[in-house]
């Protein structure tokens, strides 16, 4: 190449390209991720228009953001979180369609000068149309800081490998908004029963009313860990149209709690799961503020079925 | 005939010939602004793509492959080609690995060995061509010949960054304000022939506030270039294709597509970094049946994978997976090109521009330098003098992505 002899320095106008990072999330199907559409709680798709924010909980932990929004809602939450990039809502990058969608957003994260740094990628999903929102994490994925002479860092996300922290899970891949949640973290809610002052009768695994249920199922379930006469979490029903389902009742936002309902010709091993996701249960057995859901008990050839509900978190 | 006539008609015989008069080849020259940092930023960075490249020197066709070597198809000296200190590339023209680059590992007495194995890539009478690859010093020049920022270390001057996507770690290179040369961060040694591997691009990160304009300038790369694709991230130069947009310059089909997914979480991402600092995308390509084409993440219904861009720009493709080729396409037909706008900046120091004379020339020669934006409407920019071996000219204010030749004519 040639010599250029003189050089310039120019000092006004150009469009500088900031160092920033991206972070791009998918809702939409594939092998790996079933991935339905997100719904609201009445299990319909999420309508257009509902806000997606991506950023951080800063020094929050799944438990914290759980007692913060058990005490003051979307707004508690809301206030805690830093955003990362602009806005973005439901339909966009999915060709409109509700419950689902694809989105890139782009910000600096100056090291030093960001609380994002370090913080695990986050999801805030408000419904446009309820006091419903969705709280999601990705385990492992942090935002990094700008580094000075790198490549600017984009991470690329699907939705479906997200930790659903406050919001509601049906079956393995249905998720749902939620209002907020009436009780807070495990740990918060056990508290909430002075007379069980045993700390060994607080682990999630007591149960210290000797009721047959677990701390753990009682706090998914809303029982009470200290009274055995409250009413069954886990129920048969037919319905006008003479159809059996099963059905039980969550405490509403929960949303890293996963209910498998199985079942098994015998009341031996092997229990399978049922097949399918629960769904809203539009004929409560039991009006409150519990969610109850169900699922349809599937015809067998055996002349005798049962069913249980197993309740855990990953 | 004089001695001098006799140059010229030989000189004239290199070239097209109307009667009379001669043009040379085209050679591309773009004027690039290189961004200040903005007030209350630390830095701004611009995106260079090297598509204006070093001299071809050979072009021809392979004779034979055999593992990681071939022979040329005539009677040239493979070892005749080569240059102490510089690093060599052979580019596969046509058949199955058209836009395949080759590292050369030495040129021998017989035959060209490479750093990787050609058969699936070449056979004999393949098309290829052979360069160097730029330099920094190529690129700046030895002497920071456009006024980069220099300091005592990488963090207190400019930086030119090289991306190596084997480590997806950048090596990041500074003109030393004492010892007056390039260096590499944390190498005390002359960097100024650090390789600048083609087709791979570069950045400048720029840490002092004004904005610079540099001239990038050399033979056009329009040739299809396979780009090797790593997993992870992946900074590429792209060939020169005069409708550029993703949608032409990226193949989605043949042998060496973008990889498509039913989902940006599955395909490749690509985004286009112009040097003005644009930056379009992330893109990808989405396979869903019924639905299959580009797409701009996050956009419904985007048209800007069919949008003109900027010759110039960088192509910043991601992968999650395997490594492979992607085929990116040059092309100089004249199509719907990208508009620059010049904008000059108040107290601009004028670039000059050279293109080089492959011939001594008699004095009474008209020698005009001719310039034009999509190579088939030319206009005269200037009439020129020889300097030594060369034509030095003004090169217009502001950025430009221009193609120049020179009009030779004898005088009556």
């Amino acid at each position: 190449m040639q010599a250029f002899c003189r050089a310039t320095l120019c000092l006004l106008g150009l469009g500088a390209s900031l160092h920033g990072g991206t972070v791009v999330i998918t809702s939409l199907p594939d092998d790996e991720h079933p991935a339905p559409p997100l719904n609201s709680l009445a299990g319909v798709p999420l309508p257009l228009g509902s806000e997606i924010r991506v950023g951080a909980f800063p020094g929050m932990d799944g438990d914290a953001l759980l007692d913060a929004a058990a005490t003051g809602g979307f707004a508690q939450i809301s206030s805690a979180f830093a955003a990362f990039g602009e806005a973005q809502a439901i339909g966009e990058g999915a060709d409109g369609n509700p419950g689902t969608f694809e989105i890139s957003v782009r910000q600096d994260t100056p090291d030093g000068a960001s609380p994002l740094v370090g913080e695990t990628v986050s999801l805030l999903i408000k419904a446009a149309d309820s006091d419903e929102f969705l709280v999601a994490r990705f385990p492992g994925i942090v935002f990094e800081a700008d580094d000075a002479t790198g490549l600017e860092p984009l991470q690329s996300l699907h939705f479906g490998d997200a930790r659903i922290v406050i919001g509601n899970r049906f079956g393995d891949t249905q998720v749902s908004t939620s209002s907020a949640p009436s009780v807070g973290s495990f740990a918060t809610w056990i508290l909430g029963f002075p007379a069980i002052t045993d700390p060994t009768d607080r682990e999630p695994g007591a149960d210290p009313d000797r009721d047959g249920r677990t701390n753990f199922l009682e706090y998914a379930t809303g029982g009470d860990p200290g009274s055995g006469s409250d009413a069954a979490p886990f129920l048969i029903e037919r319905d006008d149209a003479h159809l059996l389902w099963v059905k039980f009742p969550r405490e509403p936002g929960l949303g890293a709690i996963r209910f498998t309902v199985e079942s098994s010709a015998a009341l031996t091993a092997p229990w399978q799961a049922l097949g399918g996701s629960p769904e809203p249960d539009p004929d409560p057995p039991v009006a409150g503020s519990l969610i109850w859901q169900r699922m349809p008990v599937p015809p067998s050839p055996e002349p005798a079925g049962f069913f249980r509900l197993s309740v855990g978190s990953p | 005939m004089t001695r001098w006539i006799r140059k010229l008609a030989i000189f004239l015989a290199l070239l097209s010939l109307p009667a009379g008069a001669a043009t040379t080849l085209p050679r591309g020259i773009y004027t690039v602004k290189i961004a200040g940092k903005p007030e209350g930023s630390e830095q701004a960075r611009t995106y260079l793509g090297i598509q204006l490249l070093p001299d071809t020197r050979y072009q021809g066709n392979v004779g034979s492959v055999d593992g990681n070597a071939f022979t040329f198809g005539d009677f040239t000296t493979p070892a005749g080609i080569a240059e102490p200190g510089r690093e060599f590339y052979v580019h596969v023209l046509d058949g199955p690995g058209r836009g395949f680059i080759g590292d050369i590992a030495e040129f021998r007495p017989d035959d060209i060995l490479c750093t990787s194995p050609l058969g699936d890539w070449m056979g004999p009478g393949t098309r290829i061509l052979i360069r160097p690859h730029s330099t920094l010093g190529d690129i700046f020049g030895a002497d920071n010949r456009f006024g980069l920022g220099s300091g005592v270390d990488a963090e207190s001057g400019d930086n030119v960054v090289l991306w190596d996507p084997v480590s997806q770690r950048q090596r990041v290179y500074y003109f030393h304000s004492v010892r007056a040369r390039w260096e590499e961060e944390g190498i005390e040694a002359d960097a100024s022939q650090a390789v600048v591997r083609f087709p791979n691009g570069l950045y400048i990160v720029r840490r002092a506030a004004g904005n610079l304009r540099v001239a990038l300038s050399g033979e056009i790369g329009s040739e299809s270039v396979l780009l090797p694709v790593r997993p992870g991230a992946n900074v590429f130069s792209l060939p020169i294709n005069l409708s550029t947009s993703l949608a032409n310059l990226i193949r989605t089909d043949g042998d060496f597509p973008v990889r498509p997914g039913v989902n940006a979480n599955r395909a490749d991402l690509l985004t286009l970094e112009e040097p003005g600092g644009a930056s379009r995308g992330p893109f990808y390509y989405l396979s869903r049946q019924g639905s299959e084409g580009w797409r701009e993440v996050g956009v419904n219904g985007s048209d800007q994978a069919i949008q003109p861009l900027d010759y110039l720009s960088t192509l910043v493709l991601r992968r999650d997976d395997l490594p492979g080729h992607v085929l990116a396409e040059g092309s100089l037909a004249p199509g719907p090109g990208f508009e620059l706008s010049p904008d000059p900046e108040p107290g601009e120091v004028p670039l000059d521009g050279e293109l080089p004379l492959p011939a001594a020339l008699p004095p009474d020669i008209t020698l005009t330098v001719e310039t034009s934006t999509d190579l088939q409407s030319w206009s005269t920019a200037a009439v020129v003098v020889p300097e030594g071996n060369k034509a030095i000219f003004p090169l217009p204010p502001g950025q430009t992505r221009a193609f120049y030749r020179l009009n030779i004519t004898l005088s009556p």
